[in-house]
């Protein structure tokens, strides 16, 4: 029997944003959902004291605006790809999918969904930025946008953006399967999806509720007959019990089924976090990834270095028997 | 364990005798009343008393895995049970969220928290008012996350300044609804917070950590990796085994190679 509500049964309003036409929008999609007004988001978001995986089990939606900027200089754990002028956008604050190494478990007091509907300012922002240099920007971060199209539609929002916009790199990072909902639109070269990909073997076990890979695959080869050329993230690669079998066979599936001349980039990374994000996960979610005995170096944990080395050559290897070297992306 | 509060003996009764309750005799500031699985405490009428009797509760029992505050409220709604989903403190304009988690197939209202009687044209159309909400949830919710606290408010009147609150008119509107929200609170005997699971037995772990003289940091260093063997599978109490065939003089090396050991011996 289950206890909990299912997800989205309730949405918590932030009085100034109640007339927006984004709140009106995202509301229609939930017509049998309580709706709750409230003041400020954070009271909800982040009360005195709450149970981040009770809230995962039924989450809810946080519609909410924001009031400082969204945007933030990119971390050095993630990959730029070699751009200057890094930046991610924090417009949607968690995600409906529940990877067991997922950092935002350890970033955020709670599970709910916070969503800034009030996307325009965040445009306005962009173009401020564009005014003084180029920007790339990852809009996909702290959540997973293209999972939530169906309700938001921010990921097209973000593409006409784009459009108009040359000196503006945007990536949308992704484990969705949801590519059709975009998949009518023009888009633009400097809008690249980055799908990350994990065997199957570490989907079931570690990325919950998101799909699998045949699935991933599977709106990978849509966006590709499309003529898109896409990035392929194979991170974080994880130090689990029989990852030299099926990482293997991953690969060669993975690249024996695309189109490996659309393919614009790969990236490989191990798992890695601050320090104080896995001591907040650890006490969340004790699980094998958040008690594996990691290595601790400049703030943050990841595997040994003589492990890391091994995880990132083993995928070096196998993935340059398909992609030329210059293309790999290793953190 | 289940802990519901009431403002008065009157809500309080049809709990006391649908779930088998008994006043407590150890206690004296506070009429309290226990049986099975449940614990009941009267609070008094106002959000300080209630703040204050909930405080009482929580540091007298263990945290329960529920803290359910059930009673009248105000409001011109249609008479009914209705389940909370936001309290505004009314005096401070506050407000705070309980976490709406739990499938409880009631109607939902936001309840407001006043220090004193509304008079009619005070109350808003949608809410239900009453005078401990605020309280009872804010101090529960120093104890408890957010999702194990409930509020059940019931309506039997909507004139709350009409000066006809007799006794009476309460107690059959109280033991009409309080049969439901009765039920709804059994109900959560079904739903218990996941028991942490002791990872490893302490008392085998103190006498394994002493014998190989292990420093503080050895012994969080070896808990890490049993926690860890545990979610890959693995038995701690398997692990450990004392060799006592070593030495005092070497144990202290002995249990930091044992260490860097079981951690070759765990990793993929
Ligand atoms: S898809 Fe990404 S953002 Fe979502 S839970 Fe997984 S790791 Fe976190």
């Amino acid at each position: 029997m289950n206890y909990y509500r299912k997800n989205f049964s309730h949405i918590y309003v932030e009085k100034a944003i109640k007339d927006h036409p984004e709140t009106e929008r995202i509301l229609e999609s939930f017509p049998h959902s309580t709706i709750v007004d409230i003041e400020r988001y954070m009271d909800v978001f982040s009360p005195t004291y709450q149970d981040f995986y009770s809230e995962k089990a039924s989450q809810k939606i946080i519609l909410a605006k924001s009031v400082s900027t969204l945007l933030f200089p990119g971390a050095p754990v993630c990959q730029s790809f070699g751009n200057d002028h890094f930046y991610y956008c924090s417009g949607v604050m968690n995600c409906i999918y529940d990877c067991e190494y997922c950092y935002l478990q350890g970033m955020y007091p709670g599970a709910n969904m916070v969503i800034f509907v009030n996307l325009e300012d965040t445009f306005k922002e962009v173009e401020a930025l564009l005014a003084k240099h180029p920007v790339y920007l990852c809009i996909s971060y702290d959540t997973d946008l293209l999972a939530l199209e169906g309700i938001l539609g921010f990921v097209k929002k973000w593409i006409e953006f784009t459009k108009l916009h040359p000196s503006l790199t945007v990536e949308c990072r992704t484990k969705s399967a949801g590519f059709d909902l975009v998949e009518a639109l023009d888009i633009p070269d400097n809008f690249i999806f980055a799908w990350t990909l994990s065997p199957d073997e570490v989907a079931r076990k570690y990325e919950h509720r998101a799909p699998n890979l045949s699935a991933r695959l599977e709106s990978i080869k849509r966006a590709q007959s499309k003529g898109l050329s896409v990035r392929l993230c194979f991170d974080p690669i994880l130090h689990v019990t029989n990852y030299l079998l099926f990482y293997s066979a991953f690969f060669e599936r993975v690249f024996s089924e695309l189109d490996i001349d659309l393919i614009t980039d790969v990236s490989i990374g191990t798992f890695r976090i601050s320090k104080s994000y896995l001591s907040s996960m650890r006490k969340k979610r004790p699980c094998e990834i958040t008690t594996y005995p990691y290595e601790t170096s400049g703030g943050y944990y990841s595997y040994s270095d003589a492990v890391n080395t091994k995880l990132l050559d083993m995928a070096e290897k196998e993935i340059s028997r398909y992609i030329p070297a210059e293309k790999i992306f290793r953190i | 364990m289940i802990f519901i509060a009431t403002a008065i003996e009157l809500e309080a009764r049809p709990f006391i005798e649908k779930l088998n309750l008994k006043k407590n005799p150890d206690h004296h500031l506070y009429n309290i009343y226990t049986g099975g699985d449940f614990a009941l405490i009267v609070t008094g009428v106002g959000k300080i008393a209630s703040a204050m009797a909930v405080t009482y509760m929580l540091s007298h029992f263990p945290v329960p895995d529920f803290f359910v505050n059930a009673g009248m409220a105000a409001g011109d709604e249609g008479v009914g049970i209705y389940l909370i989903n936001s309290i505004k403190d009314l005096g401070s304009e506050r407000s705070v969220y309980p976490a709406m988690l739990l499938d409880i197939d009631l109607p939902e209202k936001p309840l407001c928290s006043s220090d004193r009687v509304l008079s009619p044209d005070e109350v808003k159309k949608g809410y239900l008012y009453d005078m401990e909400g605020i309280g009872f949830f804010l101090a529960a919710s120093k104890y408890l996350t957010n999702d194990r606290i409930l509020l059940f408010k019931y309506i039997s009147d909507n004139g709350i300044a009409d000066g006809n609150l007799s006794r009476e008119r309460i107690e059959s509107a109280i033991t009409e609804s309080s049969a439901l929200v009765a039920e709804k609170i059994k109900d959560l005997t079904m739903y218990k917070k996941e028991m942490k699971t002791t990872l490893v037995d302490k008392a085998r772990f103190d006498a394994f950590a002493d014998y190989y003289l292990m420093s503080t940091t050895s012994r969080k260093d070896l808990l890490k990796l049993l926690t860890y063997a545990q979610f890959i599978g693995r038995d701690p109490r398997h692990l450990l085994l004392i060799n006592e065939t070593v030495a005092k003089a070497s144990r202290k090396q002995a249990g930091i190679r044992f260490i860097e050991e079981l951690k070759n011996e765990l990793l993929p």
